[in-house]
């Protein structure tokens, strides 16, 4: 009886904080003249990301969960709405542990004809509107990378990216050599992600080029991705890009990444025709973020299980 | 071959390692924000205690390590070997020294023990937290000897040295706790 009376209180305080939370951000975004849209959750397109897996419904012709609102924000930005954000659910399968749920709430915006840079400051304001007061440093992938591991993950060769990774206890017995993606991650992850849960809250910019996901390479070297992500105690919790625009090169993007999931051994997904469509009949500039609610409010509410957030605590 | 895919992949699971059987103490899933999703474990062998961690790519398979945890009955040792049984079926395993380590001193027979079995060998004996054993060989104290901190070594019937105090004697039953290796109390048993 004590037990359930106290898990009621709990799933109260969680949904009255989410109910503020939401709030403050929504007065945030109005204040600064970011209009809230509302699009599907169900598309005729998978995401064709190697590292997502998509959850499809196959009733009848097979629809997709939603991995982001990525798509559809990206066609309303084609319809000259300006500035837009959507707060919603997004699916990912598979993804469950402390840090993941294969349903969660994404705030994802997007600004026009701005640099990245300005993004990342409005998620600092918007961070320290929703109560959130330590700074946020800037840091690069490479300053990282470098220090933990030695290597310079824009130029080392993929022979010392493997050894370095099976020196830190990797099985790389069943991965492909040189996909040089997943031996990045394999060093990330065995070398820097661990020393990230002691750092102060980090925007990491400037990510290797075959981490770009859709981001645009800069300037004329091409050397590295104008993306962005902020860890806080060691998590990401927010996903910015200075966005591609042009419709051919996003096509590319796509097809790269089905090339990476045939080489992985992972199903192929049809690249999305309605957001290649939005990007031939013109997207001004722009940069977008994806945050993570849950994330942000394990960080705002210092929680250590994210599936503690939900209707009741299991 | 029984394998595990790093989705099964939870505290307590066995798994084979460099051709050693461990057990997996912590399973994270870390996923760099764009990229590949790995497992990180950190995992105890089995066989020496050692702890260790290991990443692998999320999806990937790792061989099962066939290992049991069994209540078995100390028989006798043969001078090389040590005999157990099992009371319900009275099937009879042998441990080497590697399986037994320091168990050995703890045991002189019936004592039931949890011993970790891998492809139905011991490779780890745990006696009863508290076992009861015979002094065989002490010096009688000496009286207001303080400077030794109240106690002196005794030699046990299975050829332990543990510190008794003074009062104890040659012939005595005293009561040992196997995880500390210490004297607990005299005791009337025997």
């Amino acid at each position: 009886m004590d037990d359930s009376k106290s898990d009621n209180a709990k799933t109260r305080e969680v949904f009255r904080r989410r109910a503020l939370l939401l709030q403050k951000i929504r007065t945030y975004f109005s204040s600064e003249g970011v209009t809230e849209v509302n699009t599907p959750v169900l598309s005729e397109f998978g995401s064709c990301e190697p590292a997502l897996k998509n959850l499809s419904l196959n009733k009848g012709r097979r629809k997709y969960l939603r991995t982001s609102s990525e798509s559809s924000l990206k066609q309303l930005l084609s319809h000259n709405l300006g500035d837009v954000y959507e707060i919603g659910p997004v699916f990912r399968d598979e993804e469950i542990g402390p840090c993941h749920l294969e349903e969660f709430t994404m705030v994802e915006w997007y600004r026009t004809n701005v640099e990245l840079l300005f993004l990342i400051e409005d998620v600092r304001c918007l961070l320290a509107r929703c109560g959130y007061q330590d700074t946020i440093d800037i840091t690069t992938y490479a300053e990282l990378f470098q220090n933990a591991s030695g290597l310079n993950p824009h130029n080392c060769g993929n022979s010392e990216l493997v050894s370095c990774a099976i020196e830190k206890g990797v099985d790389l017995k069943e991965c492909d050599l040189n996909d040089r993606a997943l031996l990045l991650d394999a060093v990330y992850v065995s070398v820097v992600e661990p020393l990230l849960k002691s750092f102060s809250p980090v925007f990491i910019i400037d990510y290797p080029k075959e981490h770009r996901a859709y981001a645009r390479l800069s300037g004329t070297t091409e050397t590295v991705a104008l993306r962005f992500e902020l860890i806080i105690n060691g998590i990401e919790i927010a996903n910015g890009y200075d966005e591609i625009t042009e419709s051919l090169e996003q096509k590319d993007r796509f097809n790269a990444e089905n090339r990476l999931r045939k080489r992985r051994g992972l199903e192929q997904i049809e690249p999305d025709a309605a957001w290649l469509d939005a990007l031939s009949s013109g997207v001004p500039s722009v940069c977008g973020v994806a945050l993570g609610l849950e994330r942000l409010e394990m960080v705002l509410w210092e929680i250590s299980d994210i599936r503690s957030l939900g209707i009741k605590s299991y | 071959m029984a394998t595990y895919s790093t989705s099964q992949f939870k505290p307590g699971l066995k798994i084979l390692v460099d051709g050693e059987p461990h057990s997996i103490l912590v399973n994270d899933i870390v996923k760099p924000g764009k990229g590949q999703a790995f497992n990180r474990i950190k995992i105890r062998n089995l066989k020496n205690g050692r702890v260790g961690e290991k990443t692998l790519k999320s999806g990937e398979s790792i061989e099962a390590a066939d290992v049991l945890e069994v209540e078995l009955q100390y028989l006798y040792n043969d001078g090389s070997d040590w005999y157990f049984m099992d009371s319900k079926t009275f099937e009879q395993v042998s441990a080497n020294l590697d399986a037994v380590g320091d168990a050995r001193f703890w045991l002189k027979g019936q004592e039931i023990c949890d011993v970790t079995l891998w492809n139905d060998h011991p490779i780890v004996v745990v006696p009863p937290n508290f076992v009861v054993l015979e002094v065989s060989e002490s010096d009688p104290g000496l009286k207001g000897d303080t400077a030794s901190g109240g106690t002196k070594p005794a030699v046990l019937e299975t050829g332990a040295t543990v510190k008794v105090p003074l009062f104890v004697e040659q012939g005595e039953s005293i009561r040992i706790d196997t995880r500390t290796g210490e004297y607990v109390s005299r005791s009337k048993e025997n």
